[in-house]
């Protein structure tokens, strides 16, 4: 009977043992590991800049893949507001942005912004934690490249550019800046906007340390000097300091690292061409991928097509530009809006075709424009990088604009050409209202042409944070 | 029939049994007023030797010489043991009323009835015996008051709505926690699939058969439950197996097989009719339904167009009965065969068992096996040692159900009946818009969920002193899921991808290690104390991996090897822990007088590390008044029982590592892999803690001929666990936080009458009654702002001072008759007569989003059952009815199938529509997709019903026959499930809940698979 005695204070023994750790599981599995120590050495650094990479392309809440930024809603919302594209869907989210008529409850508007705040949290969090890492100074950096995209994207969407003539009085309110990660409830608090003209301090100020801190190349769809030198030339556009936007983007074209395709069809059907300064690299796995051939490419296909070209885009085109049928499907036949289609993503299997963020030929129009307004005066580095860009689309001079123009004309020239040359990739919305060219060309109301603070911000954030004048 | 030779074998072993020596006692039995109690039952203890008292209540018993007890009982009145001693003559005299000696498990060991003073309830093997239930749950349905059980759904083996004295928890579990032989298992679903098969899930506790069971004991208050701390909010349900008992080895053959059928069916349109009225409805559109669904498919349906009238003539048009294509007679079947027995030291209980369903609907089935062995022997004087061990495999056919337009049953009752089945090639017939042909989706598509399931324990009881024992008990419960999803190329929701197949396996294991010392002793003549004081650990693993695959050539390969693409692929392996250390006192003074108290720490991994561990402690005070002076010899009052508790409860069911901050892996990028943020930390995340007060009373009276037992609570939970919203500027949207506050009040009521008893051969009727009221509401939230869930984000609410989960909507007062009635509404500007009208709710002039309230109660007011036994002779009836009043149900598939439109199948009823001359319905005037389909009260349909859910007539053969069979008890008997309904309910079943067990969705249904009518017809062979 003693055995037993002992047996029975060996078992309680090892129950009390087995219990020790019981409490203090670590999570393994989809291998999620603490945030407080997410980042402490290089190799975790650029875990998590990868990670930030992809808060351009996915979002995951609740299991469930959404893709709000450059995987279509953001992507798409520039040319949707504007003229170019048509919402041929059931969604009202989308409906309604197409047609100005978005509330401040508008799902999509706030899934954008929700989408763009979580990329810049991930970037804050590298910047914050590899600051002290030594040899992670170049991710560093091009987190700060993708905190200045982020913060771009999110003032050019809810906020009036600079330039913007519009009167309103909260023209100057910009987006609320959070340049710390946030890691608990002490954390939370109530946050406002700031202006415009911080927001975009914070973008240059991100933009040149970004370039000061990387090298002339890198791997395909990541950051180079270049790509944050290209961002910083389109920044300086939109803040109308024109002498630096010019000299920005000379830089980028004179760098030698970048030269234009000769077939402007080749910067879609070519991953990472020559042309290309930033592309965001799209996989076909499911939360690498995007829709964008999904909700643009034809129907006939196979595709959703749930946004559908314009008859004004089709019209933009002269008779001879080579890019029409790189832009649009069914181009043989008089426009329908049942047969019309995007064809700059065309991808539909694998759901995996790029978007490319900047490119050469953007330079080029960034250096028209500005340099022109720079001297107030259609100068002849300015038109010369405008008929760079004929020459290639029509394939000889023949097309080319002419000296003697006056500034308006060349200017709307521009404009136009930056409509043909950039249709679908997220810059005519914007163009339009920096440009003051809503009213002219859409007849829309510019306020409108800036999405709404999303109301759960106004709830959340209380009387802090202000909306824009029209919503 | 291939059994036969089984049964054969056993009679042949039986009858070789050589007759041991006996010897003949002899008795009467009689009342406490000396009147022969007819019909008693004397059987030896232990044995299956035993016959009944004959009408002067004498009886006479051959028993073996060995033979140690005698055991006499009568309906209505308590049961008396006897010694079998020297002497060949032993009379009984019995007294009536409730059996109070009665022993009942409750939490970590047993009690007799009449010390219990909580509220618990038990359900004993004679209640189970031979129903056909698949499950625990479903033998649990109406039988307990406050024991709230939604069928949800006629899917073979899906999860079922059980919740105790109504739901607790918002986001949490709302399940009760199960304990069996002992030990807690793992409940909930155990899938990583379902979330993308929608609607019905499986669920954990289907494993269990229910005819392995002895007894089930459901502990509903504070006092009862608050032993198992951390889990109990919701209720526990102790489930016991059988086991083995000294004595000759006893063999046990059951056997039933039937069939099911549906129970009813929608009516809906014919082809030309639902035609011609979309046509109409459409008008207003200036379109035809040849312009929507196109010339030639209206054409290929037996349309004829007349180029000169620019008109249709549908009278060619087929009408398909999809319900009959797709709805079948489908057989059930199960058999099931146990021994037990056992010497002085060592007893056993074994049992194998098949089940064989097959759903209504084509292409569902559900099989199971189980094996079961419990043994326990006696080691010493001091040391005793159990085994229990339950084995089981279950292969679940499923479709894709509820929720989608997927499924092989949606689609029946949501494709037009204008399209044929099947083509003039006799292949499957075309689709049609977003659905496709049912019976091609019930051919190709394939969706298997096979479980194994080990659950067993072994325990050791040592006898340290007389009045002091420890026992340790050792449990593991493995659960290996396997799933198999293939969805074809040819139609459905892999069209776009060429096919698509899942698979994915699930290994859940649960080790559970408790230590308990029991302490007992009497304090003078007249005061009783006992102590137990325990201690227990418990590690749960999750074990996952998922593959999906796209790109198949056709329906022939399945597997995912034949795929072209990989698409998503997933693998993960997570863990909780609890520790706790529990005790609980009882005390009693002349056995008149009780106290109880009980005490639990808990401590979970799943909470912050500055709330790690938490306290459950419960009271409770009992008053046997009947034992007084005062009504000691009342012949109308038998027993009077008091009952009071108080206590705290918790709930621990939220997810494995919601209060840390956490980076998620899978954030990859450009071929590399990457991390990123995933969930905001909150370190003082906590449980979800349920107060309760009970007062409960126990009365008996004729001598035990009618017994009733009330009960009164108070359930409140606060700190629900919420996600609090917070700004997007954080890169998150929300996080959890302990916010909320749910009441749920209610009573119960449980009358058992002893109406005829004439004892064994003569005519006996008794009757159980149950009734449960519960009246649930949400008495807080974050900063008390409104959550919306269910179908279309906001069927279900919940709103500070409505019941959980209100079903949400637009209010629809009627139609309007007239223009006059039009001028000056809301809808001025849209609405023509024959309209539904819509209650502007914020008065803003318009009927707009704001204008949604709350529009009915998914909650029942009362809810319960009735069940009444005959017996006459040998032949048995017994009729139970289960029966729910008060709750709504949100008939949501009307959104489609009452829109006019030509895309889905529409209700018959929408033939009357409303016109001038057809003033006096409730169908609006026909508007193809108006604003008729809004989620509102025009769609809320009572829910109220009664249901004659089981009648079972049985025949048991005397023993005269039996004997000369060799056998000891043959049984035959017959019994239908859900043969009527009484209910105003419009759609197929009252009991339908679409969103499962989950404690967000309830009280819709949307295009739910019904439950069957079930007939079986059944032999029960003991030997």
């Amino acid at each position: 009977m003693k055995h037993i005695k002992h047996l029975f204070f060996f078992l309680l023994f090892f129950s009390l043992m087995g219990c020790e750790d019981v409490l203090e599981p670590e999570p393994i599995g989809i291998a999620r590991f603490d945030a407080a120590t997410a980042i402490t050495n290089v190799d975790e650094a650029e875990l998590a800049l990868i990670g930030a990479y992809d808060g351009l392309q996915t979002q995951i809440i609740s299991n469930i893949v959404q893709r709000d930024y450059y995987g279509v809603s953001f992507a798409v919302a520039g040319d949707l507001i504007a003229d170019n594209l048509l919402a041929t869907t059931t969604f009202t989210s989308y409906t309604d942005i197409d047609n100005l008529n978005v509330t401040s409850d508008n799902i999509t508007t706030e899934r954008i912004w929700n989408a763009i705040y979580a990329m810049i949290n991930r970037a804050n969090n590298i910047i914050e934690r590899a600051a002290s890492i030594s040899g992670a100074e170049s991710i560093v950096a091009e987190a700060k490249f993708l905190r200045a995209l982020g913060y771009f994207d999110l003032v050019r969407t809810y906020a009036l550019p600079p330039t913007n003539s519009a009167s309103s009085p909260t023209k100057d309110l910009g987006v609320p800046i959070v340049l710390q990660p946030i890691e608990g409830p002490g954390d939370l608090q109530s946050i406002g906007r700031n202006p415009v003209s911080e927001v975009y301090a914070q973008i240059v100020a991100d933009l040149q340390a970004a370039a000061a801190g990387l090298d002339d190349d890198n791997a395909d769809g990541r950051a180079s000097k270049w790509a944050a030198t290209a961002l910083l030339a389109r920044a300086y556009l939109y803040m109308g300091q024109y002498a630096q936007a010019a000299s920005t983007a000379e830089s980028v074209i004179n760098s030698g690292n970048f030269a234009l395709n000769g077939n402007f069809a080749s910067n879609f059907t070519t991953e990472f061409s020559g042309e290309s300064i930033f592309e965001i690299d799209f996989g076909p796995a499911l939360a690498d991928d995007n829709v964008l051939a999904r909700d643009l490419y034809d129907s006939e296909q196979g595709a959703l097509q749930r946004f559908t070209p314009t008859e004004s885009i089709y019209n933009a085109f002269e008779e001879g530009d080579s890019r029409l049928t790189a832009t649009l499907g069914n181009t043989d036949i008089p426009y329908s809006v049942s047969s019309a289609f995007v064809n700059k993503y065309f991808r539909l299997s694998s759901n995996d075709d790029n978007f490319i963020v900047s490119r050469l030929a953007e330079m080029y129009l960034i250096l028209a424009e500005a340099d022109a307004m720079a001297n107030n005066a259609v100068t002849d580095k300015a038109l010369t990088a405008l008929n760079t860009l004929r020459e290639r689309a029509f394939g000889d001079a023949t097309h080319n604009y002419g000296s003697g123009m006056d500034l308006t004309t060349f200017l709307a020239a521009v404009l136009n050409e930056r409509r043909t040359e950039l249709a679908f990739e997220c810059h005519r919305s914007f163009d339009l209202l920096r440009t003051n060219q809503v009213e002219a060309a859409t007849g829309g109301n510019p306020l409108k042409y800036i999405f709404p603070i999303p109301n759960r911000e106004l709830q959340i954030n209380g009387d802090v944070m202000v909306q824009n004048e029209g919503y | 029939m291939k059994h036969l030779w089984f049964i054969l074998l056993l009679f042949s072993i039986v009858s070789l049994e050589a007759l041991a020596q006996s010897r003949t006692l002899t008795g009467t039995v009689t009342d406490s007023a000396d009147e022969p109690i007819i019909g008693a039952n004397v059987v030896v203890s232990g044995t299956t030797i035993g016959t009944v008292t004959d009408i002067d209540g004498k009886y006479s018993l051959v028993v073996p010489q060995d033979a140690k007890q005698l055991v006499i009982s009568f309906i209505g009145f308590q049961s008396v043991t006897f010694p079998i001693e020297a002497s060949n003559v032993i009379d009984a005299t019995l007294k009536a009323g409730v059996d109070l000696t009665e022993v009942l498990v409750v939490g970590y060991g047993t009690q007799q009835k009449r010390d219990i003073t909580g509220s618990v309830a038990n359900l004993s093997i004679e209640d189970l015996q031979t129903v056909p239930v698949t499950s625990i749950e479903q033998g649990l349905q109406g039988r307990i008051a406050g024991v709230d059980i939604l069928q949800n759904s006629g899917t073979p083996g899906s999860a079922i709505n059980v919740r105790i004295r109504g739901g607790t928890s918002i986001l949490g579990d709302n399940q009760p926690l199960y304990i069996v032989d002992g030990v807690p298992i793992t409940t909930g679903n155990p899938s990583g699939l379902d979330d993308i098969l929608s609607g019905q899930e499986i669920d954990a506790t289907a494993d269990i058969n229910a005819n392995e069971i002895e007894s089930i004991t459901v502990l509903k208050d504070a006092a009862a439950a608050a032993l198992y701390g951390s889990r109990a909010a919701n209720g526990v349900v102790i489930i016991n197996t059988k086991r083995g008992q000294q004595g000759k080895t006893k063999f046990n053959f059951n056997a039933y097989r039937g069939f099911q059928q549906d129970m009813n069916r929608l009516e809906f349109l014919s082809g030309p009719e639902h035609l011609r009225i979309s046509d109409i409805a459409l008008q207003p559109y200036g379109l035809t339904v040849a312009d929507l669904l196109g010339q030639s498919a209206v054409e290929s349906y037996g349309g004829i167009f007349d180029e000169e009238s620019g008109t249709w003539d549908y009278s060619n048009v087929v009408t398909t009965d999809w319900q009959e294509e797709v709805l079948r007679t489908a057989p059930i079947s199960n058999y099931e065969f146990s021994a037990k027995g056992g010497s002085e030291n060592t007893r056993f209980y074994t049992g194998f068992s098949m089940f064989d369903q097959e759903g209504i609907v084509i292409g569902s089935s559900y099989k199971r096996f189980n094996g079961r062995f419990n043994l326990d022997h006696q080691a010493s004087e001091k040391l005793s040692l159990s085994l229990s061990l339950g084995l089981s495999r279950s292969e679940n056919e499923r479709i894709v159900s509820d929720n989608t337009i997927y499924s092989p049953f949606a689609n029946s009752i949501a494709l037009p009946t204008f399209v044929p089945a099947y083509d003039d090639d006799g292949n499957f017939g075309p689709t049609l818009g977003a659905y496709d042909n049912p019976l091609a989706i019930a051919e190709y598509d394939q969706q298997l969920s096979v479980q194994h399931r080990m659950l067993g324990n072994i325990a050791a009881t040592y006898q340290i002193a007389p009045n002091l024992s420890f026992t340790t008990r050792w449990s593991a419960d493995m659960l290996f899921l396997k799933e198999d999803f293939f969805w074809n190329p040819l139609v459905g929701q892999a069209v776009g991808t060429d096919g698509e197949a899942n698979t994915s396996t699930a290994i859940l294991t649960k080790y559970v290690n408790e230590n308990t010392l029991n302490f007992n002793t009497a304090i003078g003549d007249n005061q009783k104390f006992d102590a137990l004081l325990g201690f227990s650990w418990e590690d749960n693993h999750t074990e996952r991996s998922t593959l999906q695959a796209t790109g198949f050539p056709n329906v022939e390969f399945t597997t995912i090897n034949a795929a072209t693409n990989y698409t998503d692929g997933f693998s993960s392996y997570t863990d909780y822990g609890i520790v706790s250390y529990f005790s609980r006192f009882n005390y009693s003074i002349n056995n008149k007088y009780r106290a109880s108290f009980s005490l639990r720490l808990d401590g979970s991994s799943r909470f912050g590390e500055n709330n790690r561990y938490a306290l459950f402690p419960a009271g409770s005070l009992g008053w046997t008044v009947s034992d007084e002076p005062f009504l000691a010899n009342s012949n109308t009052i038998s027993n009077v029982n008091l009952r009071l508790s108080y206590g705290l409860t918790g709930n621990q069911s939220i997810g494995n590592f919601a209060s840390r901050g956490l980076y998620a892996a899978g954030r990859n990028y450009a071929g590399s892999a990457g991390t990123a943020p995933e969930q905001l930390g909150n370190p003082d995340l906590t449980w979800e803690e349920t107060a309760q007060f009970n007062a409960g009373l126990d009365l008996a009276f004729f001598k035990g001929r009618v017994a009733l037992t009330a009960d009164y609570y108070i359930k409140t939970t606060t700190e629900l666990l919420l996600p609090r919203p917070i700004s997007g500027t954080t890169g998150f949207t929300q996080i959890q936080q302990n916010v909320g506050e749910i009441e749920n009040k209610g009573i119960e009521f449980l009358l058992t009458t002893y109406n005829i008893t004439n004892g064994g051969e003569g005519f006996n009727w008794n009757t159980n009654f149950n009734l449960g009221y519960n009246k649930p509401v949400v008495k807080a939230l974050n900063n008390d702002e409104p959550l919306f869930y269910g179908l279309g984000g906001d069927s279900n609410a919940f709103i500070v001072g409505e019941v959980p989960a209100a079903l949400y909507g637009f209010e629809s007062t009627g139609i309007f008759q007239s223009e006059e009635e039009i001028a000056g509404s809301p809808q001025a500007d849209t609405a023509v007569p024959g309209d539904l009208i819509f209650t502007d709710v914020d008065g803003d002039g318009a009927i707009t989003g704001n204008d949604k309230k709350v529009i009915g109660s998914p909650w029942p007011n009362v809810f319960g059952g009735i069940t009444n036994t005959f017996s006459f002779k040998g032949f048995e009836l017994s009729a139970f009815f289960s029966y729910s009043f008060g709750n709504d149900l949100y008939w949501l598939q009307s959104i489609y199938a009452t829109d006019f439109g030509p895309f889905d199948a529409q209700l018959a009823k929408m033939a009357n529509y409303w016109t001038p001359e057809n003033p006096n319905t409730d169908v609006p005037q026909p508007f193809a997709f108006g604003d008729h389909t809004r989620q509102g009260s025009h769609m809320v349909f009572d829910a109220s019903y009664i249901r004659l859910k089981n009648l079972t007539l049985a025949y048991n053969f005397s023993s005269n026959l039996t004997q000369k069979l060799g056998l000891e008890k043959i049984r035959l008997y017959a019994q239908g499930q859900n043969l009527m309904t009484s209910t105003d309910y419009p759609g197929l079943d009252p009991e339908a809940n679409s969103g499962g067990a989950d404690g967000t969705n309830r009280g819709y249904d949307f295009y739910a698979y019904p439950q069957a009518r079930t007939i079986t017809f059944g032999v029960n062979l003991g030997f």
